[in-house]
């Protein structure tokens, strides 16, 4: 029954997915400034009939409704077209882009869990105490912290200051690591590189705290509300009644049903996250989703826009599925 | 009058801290409001000579440059007050045209349900499957710079939210017994919802609104940030930080300095949102 569940769940984001993509379409057709001109004027010295053979062979010169007809056909057979700046395919930027950006998300997303879990369970066991206190103003902050500005500072502090981790980008300048899935990470440990993957981490570190700061800040304090909620209720005190040590109260019985809430909040939040990775992969050089439409919205590169559009349509659509299923894992009551 | 004195009065007593976030919202609307008359000198007065000189205190200060100086030796203290006009008025004017539109929209959701329902929801789920930061940049790039687009461009998705707390309280709100003795009375819809309706679900949209505010002032700050908001002449926030970018070193307050600014006007507001909540709403309470 599940799977039928599912199956309708993924018909149901096809067409909000379809639809979100017609609306970058438009709105980028909206914008003034034209890509061919962006492209050419980057080139320089070039004349009318290049300009006007690149518009043809992009399909520009035809109206609006047609271009919308050749995407979508495009669409259906799995092409997004190719970068009016670099007429690479958009498939094949994507391609690169995407593991970039998922690896800085689960970096971030990790980051936080590992943060916000044991902090919120250890305020929650002690409630009002200094620790709690300090970690939820802390907590606070976090919330109210603009992500740039954020970054800009662990940048300055760890980098620029005490030089411990680098600024930009996935690897050392200069430094290449066979492709085989895009994850740096996992790549690396595949063909053995212990240096490159040293050098990886390094990189991860900073965007990723920056990146996960709003959701490490927001988890500590959902695990923590969670927690002392839970702690109160009639089978922790038969947990405890039956002579349970406490840790194996807190973590065995609390713990799980301190949890639903924290993975609702986890899924909301990932979406969000990854919508702030255009602000962090702009900080910090990171070739990923993020500074590839950020760049291609900036040059009006059309294909490239919509095909990141979709994507993170995708992934969003995707995660709020994967959220919804890891529900009824952790409480079986609740039916998709 | 008295009633918001009673109310002050309660606030001061069970959360003493959100009373501190109003008092600091306060100096920022007035630093805001009197920018002209408190600034030290015109917010985009260039003066070569005394470029990147630190805050008070550091070695290097100038006595009438209490905030220091960014490179094109523009006063930063300056450029904060005026910089605290656009990041109020656009965070502001966001947070009230999403909260009356999404309201009207809402409510009118919620009570008809129906076709219009369908429709409202349908473009609702469409906007939130948007990452919120790349419809903002869609939406810029088509309007240009400014103080109204900004605002605008942030309102078109910002409505969303009040529009879904809306329709669901409503919809709520509806099935009580209160509405159906009005409606019995042969109160007319619009009076149901106006009067009855409204004043009952208006606290938690109050409190989702100041949680907005915060919220939508990073935003703005962001856009900024990416060059995406009020015309470069003016001193947004969020590109005084950007311009610090290239003198973490050497300078660190050019970008320092107005981050601060930011970060402590949003943790008033959130503080200040929060003892709302739990003053006025506080089963929104979920961490």
């Amino acid at each position: 029954m599940r799977w039928v569940a599912i199956a309708r769940r993924l018909l149901t984001a096809l067409p909000l997915a379809a639809g979100i993509v017609l609306v970058t379409f438009f709105l980028l057709r909206l914008m003034p400034g034209d890509p061919v001109d962006i492209a050419m004027g980057a080139a320089g010295n070039v004349t009318q009939e290049e300009i006007d053979s690149l518009r043809q062979s992009l399909g520009l010169d035809r109206p609006v409704w047609d271009q919308a007809g050749v995407f979508l056909y495009g669409l259906v057979r799995g092409d997004l077209g190719e970068s009016i700046r670099s007429r690479t395919p958009v498939t094949e930027l994507l391609k690169q882009a995407l593991p970039a950006t998922l690896e800085l998300s689960f970096a971030a997303v990790l980051l936080s869990v590992l943060i916000a879990l044991p902090v919120g369970v250890m305020s929650a066991v002690r409630p009002r105490s200094l620790w709690d206190r300090v970690v939820m103003s802390g907590a606070f902050l976090g919330i109210s912290m603009p992500p740039f500005w954020l970054g800009l500072v662990l940048m300055t502090i760890f980098s620029v200051m005490l030089g411990w981790l680098p600024t930009s980008g996935r690897l050392d300048a200069g430094v290449t690591v066979p492709t085989i899935t895009g994850f740096l990470l996992l790549d690396t440990l595949l063909t053995g590189r212990w240096a490159e993957f040293g050098q990886a981490v390094r990189h991860l570190i900073l965007p990723a705290l920056t990146l996960g700061a709003e959701l490490t800040a927001i988890l500590s304090r959902v695990v923590r509300s969670s927690m002392l909620e839970v702690m109160g209720m009639d089978y922790i005190r038969t947990a405890r009644a039956k002579g349970l040590a406490e840790w194996k109260v807190v973590l065995r019985h609390a713990l799980r049903n301190a949890l639903i809430p924290s993975v609702t909040i986890l899924g909301l939040q990932f979406g969000v996250l990854m919508g702030g990775n255009m602000i962090v992969e702009t900080i910090f050089s990171w070739p990923g989703l993020g500074r590839l439409v950020v760049d291609a919205i900036f040059a009006r590169d059309y294909p490239v826009v919509q095909g990141a559009v979709l994507l993170y349509a995708i992934t969003f659509l995707l995660i709020n599925l994967l959220v919804d299923v890891l529900y009824t894992w952790l409480s079986p009551r609740i039916d998709l | 009058m008295a009633s918001l004195w009673q109310f002050l009065k309660r606030m001061i007593r069970r959360q003493p801290l959100s009373f501190v976030g109003l008092l600091v919202v306060l100096a920022y609307l007035l630093a805001a409001i009197f920018a002209p008359w408190l600034a030290p000198a015109a917010p985009d007065e260039i003066a070569l000579s005394e470029r990147l000189r630190p805050p008070l205190g550091f070695e290097g200060a100038l006595p009438h440059r209490p905030l220091g100086t960014d490179m094109l030796g523009q006063d930063i203290l300056s450029r904060l007050l005026y910089g605290a006009r656009i990041s109020i008025a656009v965070g502001t004017g966001t947070v009230a045209i999403s909260l009356t539109v999404g309201t009207v929209l809402g409510t009118l959701a919620g009570y008809y349900r129906g076709w219009l329902d369908q429709v409202l929801s349908r473009i609702a789920d469409l906007l939130m499957a948007f990452p919120y930061l790349l419809f903002a940049i869609l939406m810029m790039g088509i309007l240009g710079p400014g103080l109204l687009n900004l605002t605008l461009a942030l309102t078109f998705k910002a409505w969303v939210e009040f529009f879904r707390v809306a329709r669901g309280e409503t919809l709520s709100e509806a099935q009580k017994e209160y509405v159906e003795a009005a409606r019995a009375c042969g109160a007319a819809p619009w009076r149901i919802l106006v009067r009855h309706i409204l004043p009952n679900i208006a606290h938690t949209l109050a409190v989702i609104a100041t949680l907005r505010l915060g919220y939508m002032i990073i935003m703005e700050a962001s856009l900024s940030f990416l060059g995406l908001g009020v015309p470069s002449n003016m001193p947004a926030w969020g590109s005084m930080v950007a311009t610090g970018r290239d003198y973490l070193l050497d300078a660190w307050w050019v970008s320092t300095v107005p981050g601060l600014a930011i970060l402590l006007l949003v943790v008033s507001i959130n503080v200040l949102g929060e003892g709302l909540r739990d003053l006025l709403d506080p089963r929104l309470r979920s961490g």
